[in-house]
């Protein structure tokens, strides 16, 4: 297996940046799906429920944007390739 | 039992006969019903299956036309079959018990194994085994257990023998027979055995004649007294009891003929007169057997003084035989352990021999060595003295020499350092060339030369190790340097706000605002990113690559970490650099030096 080439410092931040904005996508997604399956299932398709989902979903993506500039890398599973 | 298998066979054939006479009968309904068998030709016929056991059995047309008449009769009976299986098995079970036991019995008296098996664990086997074995003891030995014990004589006596408590010679005197000496009866109308039997006498060589046992020594003689009235046979010297009877006798009767007087004095003295006669003859007749048997007793004494003569002479040959045999074998002998002796004699002479030749040898060798160690010794003080005398120029021969050689010696080490001086200086040419290259050089063997031409220079060794092993592949000029840091300084830029330990907002902010900030030129003062990065800018714009890795190394938080490869790149191109400089230094001080 070949050894992982080391990121260069300079690009960090950016990778930082792409696990975050796409794991925000990925969950703002996610709850938005909840959301519009909930609305028709149980409230006969109105709105709200939809935009609980998304805002359920952006706000966990925010915070584990926050985990991972802040060290960590909560919420987020590393592959490796 | 047998009632209730009479029973049985009974009911069975009772069933079998109901059975026949069901047959009987749905037969004689087939033949009915198969009348007009072609009425319908075509239909398969249902009771055809019925048909084909009535063609078996010979009583099928009687039955037939019995049907057509309605009445069928009872067919008669077969007679009842005994089957005797009873019998048979009691027959077969007693024959394979038969064969079994007495195979079994015979096998086992042949195999031993099989014997063991068979009185263990077949049931009677050991009774029948036991018998056929007693059977065959009796017919073997029929009078054994039974027979006594024909002789006393053929007893086989066995002697005490042994150590024992008693005495010598005090032996048990007690009575020697008895019931606990012996079982059997002593039979006391027997006559006792001689015990003591004389030494049979040699057989005589020429067999004598029967001699009649004389009766006396002594000669009869006859004596007649005539009495004046009766005449009285008398037998003189007699010692015989049954003549002294036969005297008596007739003495009595001529006393009763006398008394009686059927006879005259002068016929009792003829009859004497002729009795004395018979008993002179008589005694002439033991005289003549007297001579005779003297006569051969004389002669058997003469073959047995010739045969005792003869044995002697035999006797005296064998001895003298024996006598030359034993003087032989002892001749042999004595001159066996003489052969002996003198071989062990002549060996040990030979070893003793070779042990005092070899002593022998040893003191020659001895002497020898010691003459020798003498001689040397003799040869090495003439040696010596020589040396000392003759030869004592060499010495200071050999010390002018010595100079000479140390003084070679300085010289081409001198010659060696200036070389290595020379050599020195080439590399650190060559390492300072590369440094100052447009393009980036491996430094690995230009270390590796230096190393190698410093020796033992503390120094020199020093800052060859501290050469950085990242650095072996070449370091980034200050151009490559000034390059990278164009295209880090953007990156620096948008964390130059983030606080400490900032979120996503942290982040965002801080791109935001960055762009808000007014970017510096030149030196200016202050500890603001702005500022930190236009120096190190123009610090690298003036070649001073140690400056601007100053200038990055004070930054902080995100900023720093952002920078850490050029960061790296930077010290590593220093400290080449320095290292570089110390060596050019220690390289003129071996100029000077040597």
């Amino acid at each position: 297996m070949s050894a992982v080439k080391k990121t260069a410092s300079e690009q960090l931040l950016n990778d930082k940046w792409d696990v975050v904005i796409s794991n925000t996508l990925v969950k703002t997604a996610l709850g938005f799906g909840f959301g519009v399956v909930t609305s028709v299932l149980f409230f006969k398709r109105r709105a709200f429920p939809v935009w609980l989902g998304i805002g359920f979903g952006a706000g966990r993506g925010y915070a584990e944007g926050d985990a991972i500039f802040r060290g960590g890398d909560a919420g987020v599973r590393i592959v490796n390739p | 039992m047998l009632r209730i298998m009479s029973a049985r066979v009974a009911a069975q054939q009772q069933q079998r006969l109901v059975a026949s006479r069901l047959l009987h009968s749905s037969v004689a309904r087939s033949n009915v019903t198969n009348v007009p068998p072609t009425s319908v030709p075509g239909t398969p016929n249902p009771t055809a299956p019925m048909e084909n056991p009535t063609p078996a059995t010979p009583s099928t047309p009687n039955l037939s036309s019995s049907a057509s008449s309605g009445t069928p009769p009872p067919p008669p009976l077969p007679p009842p079959k005994t089957t005797n299986r009873f019998r048979k098995f009691l027959l077969s079970v007693t024959v394979l018990g038969a064969i079994v036991y007495g195979g079994g019995v015979w096998f086992a008296l042949w195999n031993d194994n099989f014997h063991d098996f068979y009185t263990e664990y077949v049931p009677f086997g050991e009774q029948l085994v036991m018998i056929i074995e007693e059977r065959e003891f009796q017919r073997r030995f029929p009078n054994a257990g039974r027979k006594p014990l024909e002789d006393d004589a053929k007893r086989v006596t066995v002697q005490r023998g042994g150590a024992t408590w008693k005495m010598v010679g005090d032996e048990y005197k007690g009575p020697s027979t008895g019931p606990h000496v012996s079982a059997v009866a002593k039979d006391k109308n027997v006559p006792k055995t001689e015990t003591k039997k004389d030494v049979p006498p040699p057989p005589a060589p020429v067999p004598a004649p029967p001699v009649p046992e004389p009766k006396k020594q002594e000669p009869l003689v006859i004596r007649e007294t005539v009495l004046p009235k009766l005449p009285k046979f008398v037998f003189d010297g007699t010692t015989d009891p049954s003549l002294e009877n036969v005297v008596k006798s007739i003495n009595g009767l001529f006393t009763a003929l006398t008394t009686s007087g059927a006879a005259g004095p002068e016929e009792l003295s003829a009859l004497a007169a002729s009795l004395g006669e018979v008993s002179n003859k008589f005694v002439a007749l033991v005289a003549k057997y007297e001579t005779e048997l003297k006569e051969n007793l004389d002669q058997q004494a003469l073959v047995f003084a010739l045969q005792n003569e003869k044995r002697e002479q035999d006797y005296k040959q064998q001895l003298a035989t024996v006598d030359e045999k034993w003087r032989e074998g002892y001749f042999e002998e004595r001159r066996r352990i003489m052969d002996t002796y003198k071989k062990r004699l002549i060996a040990e002479l030979k070893k003793f021999n070779q042990v005092y030749s070899g002593r022998l040898r040893n003191e020659v060798a001895a002497a020898n060595a010691e003459k020798d160690k003498l001689f040397a010794d003799k040869v090495v003080e003439t040696v010596e003295n020589e040396r000392n005398s003759r030869l004592s120029k060499l010495k200071d021969l050999k010390l002018a020499f010595e100079e000479v050689m140390a003084l070679s010696a300085d010289v081409d080490k001198q010659l060696e350092t200036a070389e290595r001086t020379a050599e020195l200086q080439l590399a650190l040419g060559s390492l300072t060339n590369a440094l100052q290259a447009p393009y980036s050089v491996p430094l690995a063997p230009i270390v590796a030369r230096i190393k190698e031409v410093g020796g033992d220079d503390p120094l020199i060794s020093a800052a060859v190790a501290a050469v950085p092993v990242a650095a072996y592949d070449g370091v980034l000029t200050p151009a490559q340097l000034a390059a990278r840091f164009k295209l880090l300084v953007p990156e620096i830029r948008k964390v130059s706000l983030v606080p400490a330990d900032a979120g996503v907002a942290g982040f965002v902010g801080s791109w935001l605002f960055s762009k808000l900030l007014w970017k510096k030129e030149g030196k200016p003062k202050g500890t603001d990113v702005e500022s930190v990065l236009a120096r190190a800018e123009s610090a690298l714009v003036e070649g001073q690559v140690d400056e601007a890795v100053r200038e990055v190394n004070s930054l902080d938080g995100w900023r720093k970490k952002l920078a850490e490869d050029w960061l790296a790149e930077g010290r590593k191109r220093t400290e080449v650099e320095f290292l570089a400089r110390v060596l050019g230094e220690e390289g003129k001080v071996w100029q000077y030096k040597y």
